[in-house]
């Protein structure tokens, strides 16, 4: 259900928005039309809940509390405070938004489970505070609050067409709003927040303040559903926000599918249609069936009806055009695509792989590089619950060399490659470039000219490969989201730099143009560690650290991992790599360090260290010498 | 003096009733890897079953063990109808059991709620002693029996019996455990069948004192949650201390400060507890590898 987030559907969207425009004539029956305008309500604020759940990887089981944030802000200040309507939507609106991003900042430390307890647990208290006497000479406690009003001309907003286009204008604003988040920075910056976390902050990646931001964008849209909702029902009381209702948005969103924009929307129409439809006789019989139709689509099929909409018109288009390939390049058929994934060493000779140059520079005639050490560890160590990973590690990168660490599973390689790029606490000291950098986190290290790759390469199923690089490629992903959202010359001009990055960094390793627009969970293996050390070199680092490019790979992909650190060295880039592959080791670098029980045995050329006895002592085993 | 220490300790019987529920939650949670939302409404489901079966004329006790039964079946459905077919990873089977909490509330709203809310017949008897001024209730003090033999057996289970020992390794590694040959559908399986089991004693100690209605089980679900979550989600004992905890403390703020807090004072119990100590206070970080 979390599989699959969606950046291109614009065409989708807007067919919907067309069709719920047309729909008054066709339903022409008030009941029929109030039921439709109910629905765009709940999909106003769904769309919202997509954004956060399927492109942030949040939950929010309490979006109801901004639903009732909007409405009882708008309806307060219009009946204390005497505001006209347009300023109190706003009020209500920013209000909702302001809300979400405090409470948000306050559940970003919960992870998938605690934000799901947590804020279902804020949805049950907001009806008690609303309700309560603390806050009655606002919200009318229980007794409700009525919603004065909202006039243009003679025209009242709360009832027949004008009621109806009114929230059609909320929700194609919703829909708009959000189709253009998931299109910025901010939004691609998410999706790699929701892959992996980690990932995403070593990528600069600034992670509490992006998912801070998808609360407050869903808390917005929530919030002007809830100006909207406070239109049609013209009378607020606590029970029309309760978990029921917040618990219902998310299956809403759920069933229509997350990471689609138009999935939610869908989902809401289909069922305020379905369940007003058959069960109008009472309400707990028509919460029955929504209910049963909840659990038959989760169960059933489990990626939501937008999945199923797309995947039928795929069919229809590859019937019609029997042969000739599906002109959309964005949506290029998974079920393609997935057996080249996994059929190894074929799939690649299917693609012409990154070249592979064949030419072996004598590493005896290159002089160690002379000068200050760009990187130089002294006395690093971890301890991890009584295990000492590392013991006193000091290690020298000059500038300008390829420096491999090599060691058998368990020696602390990937834990030295987290200490420096600022992952892993340790003690001792880290010194880039003369400066101590030991107590910087990783966002400024990165910015100092670390970057790394990741032994299992997180990248983003559903963004390309050429975006996966993007989302690397940016300097900073400091800066505010309204002024990437506005398409601002500043921003445009950084998003042109970014893809300027991504696309040398992508030359620079020599990735195959035809595979550039592939989404990122289509790669084979081989492709994705490429992917993942471009989107390392797209921020022009200093020092790039490599976790093991070569593990699981076969001989010829090795090969053009090879190629493609030379490539990355010829570019002036000092590189600190882990790796496995002796051949690998010896044609790649300069000077080769010796891990075993977090300790370094020995360091030393290439040359020297892999004919060293202790070390093969280490790597074949005391008994495969006697 | 006497009030503070006569709530504090209905408040402790309570509380662990708030451990039961949430010691289930955490049961769940370790052996098929999602918390449910579902298990209070489960256990209010079946009361309500127990209810019609003392209605129709049938004695408390028996319709009790029927009910026992029937939980122990309905556990078994919840797991093979609802959670397990296509299983669909974390997000969906999390919506799921949501699904099936608005299911089972709808269900008691259609079946048994024309007249809601019910008084319920008390299991436990009336009335309570008093010690230095201290008035304690028996059926309070019943309670505190019961969750302790309830305790007991499952920490006797978890150390003694095979299936208890797989539930650790599953608990612990679910994959490895896997791997060893422990099938974890099974277990699965048969800790729905406990949980369907424990939902509805709780129900039945709960519904005498707050009558019984559908939403009956939505406050002490919350308190669970909060209860897990200050416990740390990963121990068992945690749960308990956890349960007494918020028990406790809510039944102080309900008394003092008034009854519209006592959610807020949960909710701002978890956060606090979340903000101090990001595992829970018997909770340990739990290392990823990259």
């Amino acid at each position: 259900m979390l599989t699959r987030a969606r950046d291109d559907v614009g065409r989708p969207a807007l067919l919907l928005l067309l069709l719920l425009a047309l729909a008054p004539l066709v339903v022409t029956g008030v009941s029929d039309q109030g039921i439709l305008v109910v629905a765009m309500i709940y999909a106003v604020g769904a769309v919202g809940l997509d954004v956060l759940t399927g492109y942030s990887g949040q939950f929010s089981f309490g979006q109801f509390v901004y639903f009732a944030i909007g409405a009882y802000v708008m309806a307060a200040v219009r009946v204390h405070a005497h505001w006209p309507w347009v300023p109190a939507i706003i009020a209500g609106v920013l209000a909702a938004a302001l809300v979400a991003a405090v409470i948000g900042s306050l559940f970003v430390r919960l992870r998938f489970f605690g934000s799901a307890v947590g804020t279902f647990f804020l949805g049950a208290v907001a009806v008690d505070l609303i309700s309560g006497s603390r806050l009655s000479h606002w919200t009318g406690g229980s007794n409700g609050l009525a919603v004065l009003p909202v006039t243009i001309g003679d025209h009242s907003l709360s009832e027949g067409d004008w009621l109806y286009y009114t929230v059609w204008i909320a929700l194609a604003l919703s829909v708009a709003l959000c189709l253009r988040y998931t299109k910025v920075r901010a939004g691609m910056a998410a999706r790699v927040v929701k892959e992996n976390e980690v990932v995403a902050a070593v990528l600069g990646v600034r992670v509490f303040r992006e998912k801070v931001r998808a609360q407050a964008l869903a808390g917005a849209v929530a919030g002007l559903g809830g100006c909207m909702l406070a239109l049609d029902v013209g009378y607020l009381s606590p029970d029309t926000f309760g978990i029921s209702q917040s618990i219902e948005l998310f299956a809403i969103v759920a069933v229509g599918g997350t990471g689609s924009i138009v999935g939610p929307v869908l989902g809401a129409v289909f069922f305020f249609s379905l369940v007003n439809g058959f069960a109008s006789t009472s309400a707990s019989a028509s919460q029955l069936l929504f209910s049963l139709v909840v659990l038959a689509v989760v169960v059933l099929f489990n990626r939501g009806l937008y999945d199923l909409v797309e995947q039928g018109v795929r069919k229809l288009l590859a019937l019609r055009g029997k042969g000739v390939p599906v002109a959309e390049p964005a949506a290029g058929p998974e079920a393609q695509a997935a057996p080249a994934a996994s059929s190894g060493p074929a799939a690649v000779a299917g693609h012409p792989a990154p070249a592979v140059r064949t030419e072996v520079r004598p590493r005896e005639a290159r002089p160690v590089p002379q000068g200050p050490p760009l990187l130089l560890l002294e006395d690093i160590g971890v301890d991890f619950g009584g295990v000492r990973a590392l013991g006193g590690v000091d290690l020298s990168v000059a500038r300008g060399e390829v420096h491999a660490i090599i060691g058998p599973n368990g020696a602390g390689k990937t834990t030295l490659l987290n200490c420096i790029s600022g992952i892993q606490p340790a003690t001792g000291r880290v010194v880039l470039d003369g400066d101590d950098v030991t107590a910087l986190p990783v966002s400024v290290r990165r910015a100092r000219g670390i970057s790394r790759t990741f032994q299992h390469p997180s990248l983003v199923a559903d963004l390309t490969a050429r975006q996966n690089v993007e989302v690397g490629a940016y300097a900073t992903h400091d800066g505010s989201v309204l002024l990437e959202m506005a398409g601002l010359p500043v921003t445009r001009k950084r998003d042109r730099v970014a893809r300027e990055r991504a696309l040398a960094a992508l030359e620079l390793l020599d990735f195959p143009k035809s595979r550039w627009d592939v989404h990122a969970g289509e790669l084979t293996m081989g492709e994705q560690k490429h992917i993942d050390i471009a989107r390392a070199l797209a921020n022009e680092p200093e020092l790039l650290l490599l976790d093991e490019p070569t593990a699981g790979l076969g001989e010829e992909e090795i090969g053009a991992v090879a190629g493609a650190i030379e490539g990355v060295r010829r570019a002036g880039v000092t590189v600190l790599v882990i790796a496995h592959h002796v051949g690998f080791v010896r044609r790649i670098a300069d000077r080769c360090t010796v891990l075993d029980f977090g300790r370094v045995l020995t360091s030393g050329t290439a040359a020297d260290v892999l004919t060293d006895d202790q070390v093969v002592d280490v790597f074949v085993g005391a008994g495969g010498k006697s | 003096m006497g009030l503070a220490l006569s709530v504090i300790v209905s408040g402790i019987a309570f509380g662990l009733l708030i451990g039961m529920l949430a010691f289930i939650l955490v049961f769940l949670y370790k052996t098929t890897g999602v918390a449910n939302f579902a298990v209070g409404n489960i256990g209010m489901f079946e009361t309500f079953i127990v209810y019609e079966l003392w209605k129709d004329g049938m004695g408390l006790w028996p319709a009790a063990g029927i009910g026992l039964v029937c939980s122990a079946v309905f556990g078994v459905l919840v797991y093979q109808v609802v959670l397990r077919p296509f299983g669909g990873g974390q997000a969906n089977t999390l919506v799921r059991t949501v699904a099936l909490f608005l299911l089972l509330a709808a269900m008691a709203d259609v079946f048994f709620g024309r007249d809601q809310p019910y008084h319920f017949p008390s299991v436990l008897p009336g009335g309570g002693t008093k010690v230095g001024g201290v008035l304690l209730r028996w059926s309070d003090l019943i309670t505190v029996g019961i969750v302790l033999v309830i305790v007991t057996g499952f920490v006797a289970m978890f150390r003694y019996t095979r299936t208890g020992l797989q539930f650790l390794a599953v608990a612990q590694r679910p994959e490895t455990a896997r791997l060893l040959g422990v099938r974890a559908q099974r277990l699965s399986t048969i800790a729905y069948m406990l949980a369907g089991c424990l939902a509805l004693l709780i129900g039945l100690l709960l519904a005498p004192k707050q009558l019984l209605f559908s939403q009956m089980m939505n406050p002490i679900l919350l308190f669970a949650f909060a209860a897990a979550v200050v416990g740390g989600f990963t121990s068992l004992a945690g749960t308990f201390v956890g349960g007494i905890i918020i028990g406790v403390a809510t039944d102080l703020v309900s008394t003092y400060w008034g009854s519209d807090l006592t959610l807020a004072s949960a909710l701002a119990i978890m956060l606090l507890t979340l903000a101090v100590r990001p595992n829970g206070l018997f909770g340990t970080a739990q290392v990823r590898r990259l």
